[in-house]
């Protein structure tokens, strides 16, 4: 924050801090010092008189930090979460910052009934990171209000998924936003707001944040269609069309996206049928091969799932060609 | 009991701080902040205040008064104020009357005036220093301080 930013901040809440003895800093350095720290200073002089030299040491002046309560959430998430009409645990992510310089806990809750959106998600749960950053039922912790409110030291973080379920109704395109909410357990009010701190002599002071922050979510709903396509030619080792033994089976399978959004890192699995066997090297995407072993490339035979082919098609949009994967057995 | 061995110790303490051929400049230092308040005409006024407790972000000022409270005239005053760790000096806030404003960047062992600092960057070539690494302000006084002569220096700072 510039001086000026800061200036100007202070003059718009200098009405409700009129009586207060606190001037405020708008949590502008997240890594403060510490609360109940005591800064004492002690000048000091030398001087002469005549040929003299004379050192004199001043008094202490002592001030003592205070607690500053603020926190901030943000939402994680890089564009819009892709939803489908009816689905559940559909997660977004948030991070929730001890802004202040005091440790605290923070009490979380979902609002979902927003204006300005489409349609309002239905909560389902909360969940708090292990630390890893990724979303697992397993590891991560089932938020509970009260005993489990996250303990965060000052400059502490906490992942934050909020899962909701979407209405069954909405139709493509429609945006449902959901917002996290965090309020300090230490204490809350207009921001300047002040209480004696029970540890050292010095005050909590709310900060900028009111002591409760939060930050909203958007799902957007995609209800894009994928079709698949499978067909098949047989070259039998006579030169026919018969399906005996010796004769090659070539599958292709089209995939096509018809509607609006995205559909998300297609995979197409199929499994090499039973009584035959895969002809190595005939697996292709959109007319060009691609290796066998699992590799860079999209796709692999056995490797990904055993006794399959499977390719990697990525994400797909109307917008996309067709995407024609062909691979080639021979019947046992 | 403990009253005459508080008095004999303050007695002892007076007695060693004062002697009859003391120095004769008494410094006092205080740490203020300022606050604003808008007064019935809704006119904002900025008030100092004792900074008895600061938040990050908190800007206070330091400020040393100087009395000579001796009978001789008091010359070669330099008055030097550690910049406490938790605070970072205001660049261009040192002021004092009729004096040098030197700093340091080393705990206090060098004093230099505030364009001459350097510090060693990570491949060991000097570089100015940023605010936080200022360590110590020097006022080095240009006249002698007289008999009941008095003043005041002073810097800012802000919590980090």
């Amino acid at each position: 924050m510039s001086l000026e930013e800061c200036v100007l901040r202070r003059a718009w809440y200098s009405l409700c801090c009129a009586a207060a003895l606190f001037s405020f800093a708008m949590g502008a350095h997240a890594s403060g010092t510490p609360v109940c720290t005591e800064i004492v200073n002690e000048a000091t002089a030398t001087y002469t008189i005549g040929d003299t030299e004379f050192t004199e040491t001043s008094n202490s002046s002592s001030t003592t930090v205070a607690q500053l309560i603020d926190v901030s959430v943000v939402w994680q998430d890089a564009t819009n979460v892709t939803v489908r009409p009816g689905e559940s645990f559909r997660v977004l992510t948030f991070l929730v910052t001890n802004t202040g310089n005091g440790a605290d806990s923070f009490d979380l809750s979902v609002v979902n009934t927003l204006a300005g959106d489409d349609f309002d998600p239905a909560f389902d749960d909360l969940y708090l990171d292990d630390g890893d950053g990724n979303f697992d039922t397993n590891d991560d912790v089932l938020y509970v209000s009260g005993s489990g409110d996250p303990v965060l030291a000052p400059d502490e973080s906490v992942l934050v998924f909020v899962r909701n379920s979407i209405p069954g109704d909405a139709v493509s395109e429609d945006l449902g936003d959901s917002r996290l909410e965090a309020a300090s357990n230490t204490g809350s009010g207009d921001p300047g707001t002040s209480f004696p701190h029970p540890e050292c002599d010095t005050d909590i002071v709310v900060g900028a944040s009111g002591g409760g922050g939060g930050d909203i979510g958007t799902y957007v709903v995609s209800a894009i269609a994928l079709s698949f396509v499978k067909s098949q030619s047989i070259l039998d080792p006579f030169g026919g069309g018969e399906p005996v033994p010796g004769a090659v089976i070539t599958y292709t399978l089209t995939v096509t996206a018809t509607g609006s959004g995205t559909a998300e890192s297609v995979t197409v699995t199929d499994p090499i049928p039973a009584n035959t066997t895969y002809n190595g090297g005939t697996l292709t995407l959109n007319g060009g091969g691609l290796s066998d072993p699992a590799d860079a490339d999209a796709g692999d035979v056995g490797a990904t799932a055993p006794g399959a082919v499977t390719v990697l098609l990525g994400d797909l949009t109307e917008d996309s060609p067709s995407q024609t994967v062909t691979f080639a057995v021979t019947i046992d | 009991m403990r009253t005459p061995t508080f008095l004999v110790m303050c007695a002892l303490i007076l007695t060693a701080a004062t002697p009859a051929w003391a120095g004769s400049i008494q410094l006092r230092t205080v740490v203020e902040k300022e606050i604003e308040t808008v007064d019935e005409n809704g006119e904002t006024r900025v008030h100092r205040v004792p900074a008895d407790q600061v938040i990050p972000g908190d800007e206070v000022i330091y400020t040393i008064r100087f009395q000579n409270i001796g009978t001789e005239p008091a010359g070669d005053v330099r008055i030097t104020d550690p910049i406490p760790v938790q605070m970072i000096y205001k660049i261009g806030s040192a002021s004092g009357p009729d004096a040098d404003v030197l700093f340091s960047v080393d705990g206090g062992k060098t004093l230099a005036p505030a364009d001459r600092l350097t510090v060693l960057d990570d491949g060991g070539n000097p570089r100015p220093p940023v605010p936080e690494e200022f360590t110590h302000v020097q006022w080095v006084l240009k006249t002698p301080v007289v008999p009941g002569g008095s003043g005041e220096v002073s810097f800012r700072a802000q919590l980090k």
